[in-house]
């Protein structure tokens, strides 16, 4: 997909490129969104040491690109980013027979237990959503936990509405049936 | 199909999971700002503004460009798949004849049991005859050969290899070594061989085909090099049969002269029309030359040549004419037509 795409004459591209606005500064970007891009990355399954590296390829990845600018809605352009990379990352992760838990915490202004804990809930909610397909899971963290409305998912993601509809219900029922199941065990 | 409905928010059992993991994965202000810190590094600010950007026709033409550089790169992979799959055979005829060594070829094209290997050793064949006849070959008569070969048989190395004359001298000397000539002579015979296809006077290449002759008596090599020898006395002259077969003999130097030989004339100058020595049978002439290294002769059934002291000694034998080879010490060679009568 290109900024030129449908665009048949040289006047036509001319005015494509006339018309494209400039880029966003890369500072205001990240601070505008950094944060919910880093939850949803890690939300959507990449293991906790490999979460900052996908975040910074997100803003790289969409700063680089020439049509990013013309975009609608740079969050959703972001999250599009960062779910394909998150998949990758979660792929990757998965040959590695066990993630390592590092021996040093890397944040040494936050209290141990603080940090422990924030580690714990990661985990719990990466094993919870494990259950579900990838593209459940997507839906599910982007409409439940991100709060995104599911038009704005659908554009993240490049599906269908009813697409994106379909996928929540399935998610939650599968979600539901997994927390009877956790509860009567 | 139908539309799917809007689900609405998150039922009720779910809620409790939900809020307890609303803020699960938030980052710390430190890891905020130390991602902010590298995206904002001047090396990663640069490495994402130094994208050229170019125009787009630009960039249509260099799609076409790889598209077409592309294709052609595919093709010669395909072309060259398929020669691997033809065989070694092929590859080794195919080396062969661009080196310039059409007999090779030829003799390799006829091991090959396709159609189309038959056709070009037959084309092959009747060029290479062409060639030892001294009748120049020009692209025209490429065109048969071409029809029925494969792309390899580059027809400006086809055309070369006959009529220049690039014929393989390694593969020669290797053939000769074979046939038990030293190095050296196999050498000096093969580009002989090579100087008779490349000389462009009809004389020349006599000259060299003599050397050959003489050099190396004998083997396949002077087999060809009468073969040619014939083929151009034949066009020299119409009455080709009653020319002598060439059966070169070297003779032996160090031999002693024998009582009775004569000397009859002094070694005459080196040109050609100098060369012709006139003899009846059972009578002798003796040459005188200081620094005589080697000397051949044609066919000693019709003259019989030995070394004496400072020169040397021609009998005739039978009525015919013959060819003798004279090599001086400092590499000056000369050719004398030896023609016998009868008595």
């Amino acid at each position: 997909m290109t900024d030129f795409e449908g665009a048949n004459t040289h006047a036509q591209v001319t005015a494509l490129v006339t018309l494209t606005p400039p880029r966003l500064d890369l500072a205001t970007l990240y601070q505008a969104h950094g944060r919910q891009v880093w939850r949803t990355v890690a939300r959507l399954g990449v293991p906790f040491e490999g979460v900052e590296d996908v975040v910074q390829e997100v803003f790289l990845i969409a700063h680089g690109r020439s049509n990013f600018a013309a975009h609608s809605s740079p969050l959703t352009y972001l999250l599009g980013i960062a779910i394909k990379l998150a998949a990758n990352a979660r792929r990757t992760s998965r040959r590695r027979v066990a993630i390592a838990v590092p021996d040093s915490l890397p944040d040494g202004a936050r209290g141990v237990d603080e940090e422990l804990d924030r580690r714990r809930l990661l985990t719990e909610l990466d094993r919870t959503l494990s259950i579900l397909p990838d593209e459940q899971r997507e839906v599910l963290v982007l409409c439940d936990l991100e709060s995104l409305s599911a038009p704005e998912v659908s554009a993240v993601l490049g599906v269908k509405l009813n697409t994106v509809y379909s996928r929540l219900r399935l998610a939650r029922a599968a979600l539901l049936r997994h927390l009877g199941k956790e509860a009567r065990s | 199909m139908s539309d799917e409905l809007d689900p609405g928010p998150p039922p009720s059992e779910l809620k409790g999971l939900l809020m307890e993991h609303l803020l699960t994965g938030e980052p710390t202000r430190a890891e905020l700002d130390r991602v902010g810190r590298a995206l904002l590094q001047p090396r990663g600010l640069e490495r994402q503004t130094s994208r050229r950007r170019f125009p787009p026709e630009l960039l249509a033409a260099a799609a076409v460009l790889s598209i077409v550089v592309g294709g052609a790169l595919i093709v010669w992979n395909v072309r060259a798949e398929v020669q691997a799959r033809e065989g070694p055979l092929d590859r080794e005829i195919f080396v062969v004849l661009e080196a310039g060594d059409v007999q090779l070829a030829e003799a390799l094209l006829t091991k090959c049991a396709r159609p189309e290997c038959q056709e070009s050793r037959r084309e092959l064949s009747r060029l290479a005859r062409k060639v030892e006849e001294g009748v120049p070959v020009v692209a025209d008569d490429l065109e048969g050969l071409a029809q029925h070969s494969a792309e390899a048989l580059n027809t400006n190395q086809i055309l070369s290899a006959l009529n220049a004359g690039q014929l393989a001298t390694e593969l020669r000397v290797n053939q000769l070594q074979r046939e038990g000539v030293a190095g050296s002579k196999a050498t000096l015979a093969a580009n002989a061989f090579a100087r008779a296809h490349r000389d462009s006077s009809i004389e020349g290449r006599r000259q060299a085909l003599l050397d050959v002759l003489s050099l190396v008596p004998g083997t396949t090599l002077a087999g060809q090099a009468r073969l040619m020898f014939d083929g151009l006395a034949a066009r020299e002259s119409p009455d080709a049969s009653a020319t002598a077969p060439i059966l070169a003999t070297e003779v032996d130097l160090a031999k002693e002269p024998e009582p009775g030989d004569e000397v009859s004339a002094p070694l005459p100058a080196k040109e050609p029309g100098d060369t012709h020595l006139d003899l009846i049978v059972g009578t002798r002439t003796r040459l005188t030359a200081e620094g005589l290294a080697r000397v051949a002769i044609g066919d000693p059934g019709i003259a019989d040549v030995r070394a004496v002291r400072a020169g040397l000694v021609i009998e005739g034998v039978a009525p015919g004419t013959t060819t003798m080879l004279v090599w001086m010490a400092k590499g000056e060679r000369r050719a004398y037509t030896i023609t016998v009568r009868a008595k």
